[in-house]
């Protein structure tokens, strides 16, 4: 009995938590989704009941005023998804590796090297942007998605691999020996027995990668014009000499969140289906 | 992870070597790779050729020949000029209706992009600083910038180019209001640009609550008090608690120079003196702000040391205050039915007047300058000519409907004000206030941005409560010592 | 023959990161350093060596003191506070009550959103008449008023904004690594009879070491170079009382156009920040 009704309480203490949390972090969220749909009047009152508009959306995609931030949305969500994604990829190519080489070899210089890669995230952003300004110049690289996934690339890999480098040294030595001894080299070791138990990890690293990057703003700035911006940058767009057009914003910044949403809900599957499958238990 | 070595001693001592040498190598690898790419700091400006004969290219066929020269701005056909503007109305009138008939007329390819304020200053920023010969050719130059982009011969100096280039019917430099005009030209007396936009500062209050409560628009700045106080007061108990007298910006930094600096004018105050000795902590100046701070914790919104301009103008556009002193291109926005809550009901007046019979001064200019590495200088200043004419202004305006109010021209503001009466009612208080305004308030240095920094800090933590003289004292010292620091020979008057 | 073999190809697994990292991080952060000893100013055409002139000029003037204090409240209370929000919502998480999924979508949501857009937003959402804080905070009596214009409160409104949008960061960290434990020792412990709390502390936080010190050591250095948010919501002020050391590095930079002295405030900072970390590695490695 007491095992059952205290559970019941955990029960209830858990969902009390966790709506309010939901709620506190949903609620600006959902002003922002509503205005997205109300006249420039409208926006800001609390009205529930208001006439809704898809105007703010035709603005950007289509745009009935011939402004270059009007019209031009699928245009940035194209750059940014193309950036982002390519951006996850190769880092998780590349940095994956090099996690597990950290998390299971041993070398001269190990940690050195270790703290050397999660250094490359210490640096203030404003404090690179003239001198990659100048680099992509000289290389005529500049308003080019290269660019800006280069760029991210370097912010992003050493995160990257410190995060995988975590996820890899939770799993114990045992299981690379187990995998060994059964024959596999290192390396069949490395993609056939653990890569698969770090989906939690490879999933939450690709989420926040993605995050980084699509939302990242000061080196999107500087590094494109008119060919490479991202949606992050014609935010920015919105606010004129004459005013904030916060019916567009409030428009693409709805649309902004819901790639990342459909993103994450995709790659969460990946996740439930990686427990289920895991190994680690039994 | 836990395979001990035999050699460890060894080891810290190697390891110690490699690891200098690795960051020498770095240090050694980013030197070369630095010094290659170091940005080129001096370049001489472009200079015109001053010639008005017609070349021929040396095509099968030349071209023929008639007894009327070709009009200059035939010359460059073919050319594509770059400009990046802000995207506003105003721009994107000029490029639905302006852009295509220019482009027929002399042949010259408009390429314009567009973006928001802050992204345009520090895309603009990054490539004149570093040489760079693209990709824009022109652009949208707050006037305060001017100066500092000017000096390092980042600029054009457009005056050989205008005197010898005539455009009859188009440029007319006499027509542009005066003091826009004066803040395009820099302190050597070069014009560097041409005035797109530009406005002054003035009075804007609900007149149809004024005429309700029996108050009249306040010409002094005792008026101005009892106004605010009376307006406030009754405005709370018709509409409650979210109800203010009066809004004006509070924001920190240097955002805010052309307004900020200009506010003990009224008082007799100013930051520097005409010789730039420091006098931002004068007597005057202290009184000025001593009241600018005073007004707005009484009757002024909570946020007020926050605000910039776009505060401000919502709050008379939502109807949650009862005036505001602002800047004369707000009727645009503000008597939107679409955008404004209180469209319509809006009354305008000057400035009021302070202790020393003046008004404070406020006056802001964007100015659309040629960028001195453009290969295609003359076909830019072409554009920027025919963009700030009289001629586009009217055009816009009459022809494509957009309602500006910041327009430069003497002439298109008459013109508009004629044609479209209902809208434009309000222009004669207006033009009053751009002529009543100098622009001896701010001064002509490349340093006028980093010392409104400190000098902004002051005014919002003024704002917020931090007593005038205090804030002042501090602001200038930091302006004494920046400017001392960047060469001046010059004195505090006020010491602290 | 085995060890050789096995020796190279422990470096082919790094080779490609180590290579990219240098070439796209090493130029940069040289070239900082380089420019931190010299009077750079482009609008002046001034390229004067000074050695640790600008390093002096701003340890020792009167910003450096309040940018530090602030720097390091900022960072320590959103790290601090994040870290136990985070916490508590991943183990209520973990328990895969039904619904789960709906809200760990859901919650995900502010990490979504651009950290421009939720500045501004934010900036409205504290208005004190027309913001939706002061709205709801009014419900409970507390007086309406502008937080981000409020020299006491400007920071802390600030934090709880970072807050709002990286705690679902944090979550998703350690619930990721709460769900990398096996379940025996929770089976056999439930079995020997322990209480939630002493699952809680005997197996699960121990378990997640080195998850939960990745998590607030990025999360706390990503707090000390914190910008955006900051810069749009109160740009610094009122007055300085909510300006850090990344503020003031922009600032110098965009707004003075001092280049050199912007990249001295950015060596200090990466020197800050790798010390403590540094410190932090340290510490965790002695283990």
């Amino acid at each position: 009995m007491r095992p059952t009704s205290r559970r019941l309480i955990e029960n209830a203490l858990s969902y009390v938590v966790l709506i309010t949390y939901t709620l506190a972090s949903s609620i600006p969220i959902w002003w922002v989704i509503t205005s997205s749909f109300k006249l420039p009047r409208d926006i800001f009152t609390y009205a529930i009941i208001f006439k809704p508009t898809l105007a703010n959306y035709s603005e950007i995609l289509i745009g009935t005023t011939a402004g270059q931030y009007f019209g031009s949305y699928l245009h940035f969500v194209q750059n940014s998804a193309v950036v982002s994604l390519s951006t996850i990829a190769l880092s998780l190519v590349i940095g994956t590796p090099a996690a597990f080489a950290l998390s299971r070899f041993d070398f001269r210089g190990k940690n050195d090297v270790t703290f050397w890669i999660l250094s490359t995230r210490m640096g203030p952003p404003i404090a690179y942007i003239i001198p990659f300004y100048m680099i992509f110049t000289r290389l005529h690289l500049l308003d080019t998605q290269f660019a800006l996934v280069a760029l991210y690339l370097a912010s992003n890999l050493g995160f990257t691999i410190w995060m995988m480098k975590g996820f890899f040294d939770e799993i114990p030595h045992e299981l690379d020996d187990a995998a060994m001894t059964d024959g596999c080299s290192r390396f069949r070791a490395f993609v056939n027995v653990l890569l698969p138990l770090t989906r939690p990890g490879l999933s939450a690293t690709g989420i926040m990668v993605f995050l980084f990057t699509w939302n990242e703003f000061l080196y999107a700035l500087i590094l494109t014009q008119q060919n490479a911006e991202t949606v992050p940058v014609s935010l920015m767009g919105y606010i004129q000499v004459l005013g904030i057009a916060w019916g567009p914003m409030t428009a693409a910044a709805t649309l902004q969140i819901v790639v990342p949403l459909i993103f994450s809900v995709v790659v969460q599957k990946h996740l439930v289906r990686g427990l289920t499958l895991g190994a680690v238990k039994g | 992870m836990s395979e001990k070595k035999p050699e460890e001693k060894d080891m810290s001592r190697r390891r110690y070597l490699g690891m200098t040498g690795a960051a020498v190598a770095g240090l050694v690898v980013g030197g070369v790779l630095g010094y290659v790419a170091k940005p080129t700091v001096t370049a001489p400006p472009i200079t015109s050729t001053e010639t008005e004969t017609v070349t021929v290219t040396g095509t099968m066929a030349p071209p023929p020949v008639t007894t009327a020269a070709t009009p200059y701005y035939k010359q460059f056909s073919g050319q594509t000029v770059h400009a990046v503007t802000h995207d506003t109305a105003d721009h994107r009138a000029v490029r639905a209706l302006i852009a295509p008939e220019f482009q027929t007329l002399t042949g010259i390819t408009i390429d314009s992009e567009m973006m928001g304020d802050i992204v345009l200053t520090q895309k603009i920023y990054t490539q004149l600083s570093t040489g760079a010969t693209g990709p824009y050719d022109s652009g949208m130059v707050h006037m305060w910038l001017l100066e500092g982009y000017e000096r390092p011969g980042w600029l054009t100096n457009l005056d050989p180019l205008v005197n010898a280039h005539p455009w009859e019917g188009i440029l007319d430099l006499n027509d542009y209001v005066p003091l826009f005009a004066s803040w395009c030209r820099t302190s050597d007396g070069k014009l560097s640009g041409l005035p797109f936009y530009g406005h002054a500062g003035c009075y804007m209050y609900r007149k149809d609550l004024a005429e309700k409560w029996g108050l009249t628009p306040p010409k002094t700045m005792d008026d101005l008090l009892a106004v605010t106080k009376n307006a406030h007061e009754m405005g709370r108990k018709e509409f409650g608690s979210s109800f203010y007298g009066i809004s004006m910006r509070g924001i920190r930094g240097a955002d805010n120079p052309h307004m900020y600096f200009g506010w003990p004018w009224a008082w007799g105050g100013r930051v520097l003196d005409a010789d730039y000795n420091v006098v931002a902590n004068s007597p005057e100046c202290v009184q000025a702000f001593d009241y600018y701070g005073k007004i707005l914790q009484s009757y002024g919104p909570s946020g007020s040391a926050t605000f910039h301009w776009p505060e401000v103008q919502r709050g008379i556009m939502e109807g949650t205050v009862f005036s505001i002193l602002e800047a004369t291109d707000m009727p645009g926005s503000i008597e939107d039915p679409t955008a404004s809550k209180t469209a319509g009901k809006i009354g305008y007046a000057l400035l009021p007047n302070g202790p020393a019979n003046t008004t404070p001064m406020f006056s802001y200019t964007t100015t659309w300058p040629v960028f001195a590495h453009s290969p295609v200088a003359e076909a830019a200043l072409l554009w920027s000519e025919y963009a700030t004419s009289g001629y586009s202004q009217k055009k816009t305006v009459i022809e494509g409907n957009f309602f500006r109010t910041g327009l430069t021209s003497k002439s298109a503001w008459t013109a508009c004000a004629a044609a479209q009466p209902a809208k434009y009612w309000m222009a004669p208080v207006l033009l009053q206030a751009m002529e009543q305004t100098t622009n001896e308030y701010m001064p002509k240095i490349p340093e006028v941005m980093e010392i409104a920094g400190p000098h902004g800090d002051a005014v919002s933590s003024i704002v917020a409560g931090t007593p005038a003289k205090v804030a002042l004292d501090k602001a200038a010292k930091e302006i004494y010592d920046i400017l001392t620091k960047a060469g001046y020979n010059i004195q505090m008057k006020y010491p602290v | 023959m085995r060890t050789r073999s096995l020796e190279l190809s422990k470096y082919l697994y790094l080779l490609p990161a180590i290579a990219f990292l240098c070439v796209l991080t090493l130029y940069p952060f040289a070239q900082s350093i380089i420019w931190s000893f010299y009077q750079y100013d482009p609008a002046k055409s001034i390229y004067k060596f000074i050695g640790l002139g600008n390093f002096s000029d701003y340890l020792l003037g009167d910003r450096f003191l309040g940018n530090a204090v602030n720097t390091f409240t900022f960072a320590f209370s959103t790290t601090g506070a994040s870290f136990l929000i985070g916490l508590i919502v991943a183990l209520v998480l973990n328990r895969k009550l039904r619904g789960t999924p709906i809200f760990r979508v859901i919650l995900l949501l502010p990490l979504m959103m651009a950290p421009v857009a939720a500045g501004l937003f934010w900036k409205f959402l504290y208005n004190a008449d027309i913001g939706l804080i002061p709205q709801l905070l009014s419900y409970i009596g507390i007086p309406r008023t502008d937080w981000t214009a409020n020299p006491s409160l400007a920071l802390f409104s600030v934090v709880v904004v970072d807050l709002w949008e990286w705690t679902p960061f944090m979550i998703l960290l350690l619930l990721a690594g709460m769900q990398a434990i096996p379940l025996e020792p929770y089976e056999s412990a439930r079995i020997d009879g322990a209480s939630s709390w002493q699952l809680l502390t005997r197996i699960t936080l121990p378990q997640m070491k080195s998850t939960i010190a990745i998590a607030v050591l990025i999360r706390f250095m990503d707090a000390l170079r914190a910008f955006d948010i900051l810069w749009m919501l109160t740009q610094g002020g009122p007055g300085r009382v909510s300006e850090t050391i990344s503020v003031t590095a922009f600032i110098y930079l965009y707004l003075n156009y001092h280049v050199g002295y912007s990249a001295a405030i950015a060596v200090i900072m990466i020197i800050i920040t790798t010390g403590i970390s540094m410190g932090f590695v340290r510490y965790l490695t002695r283990k």
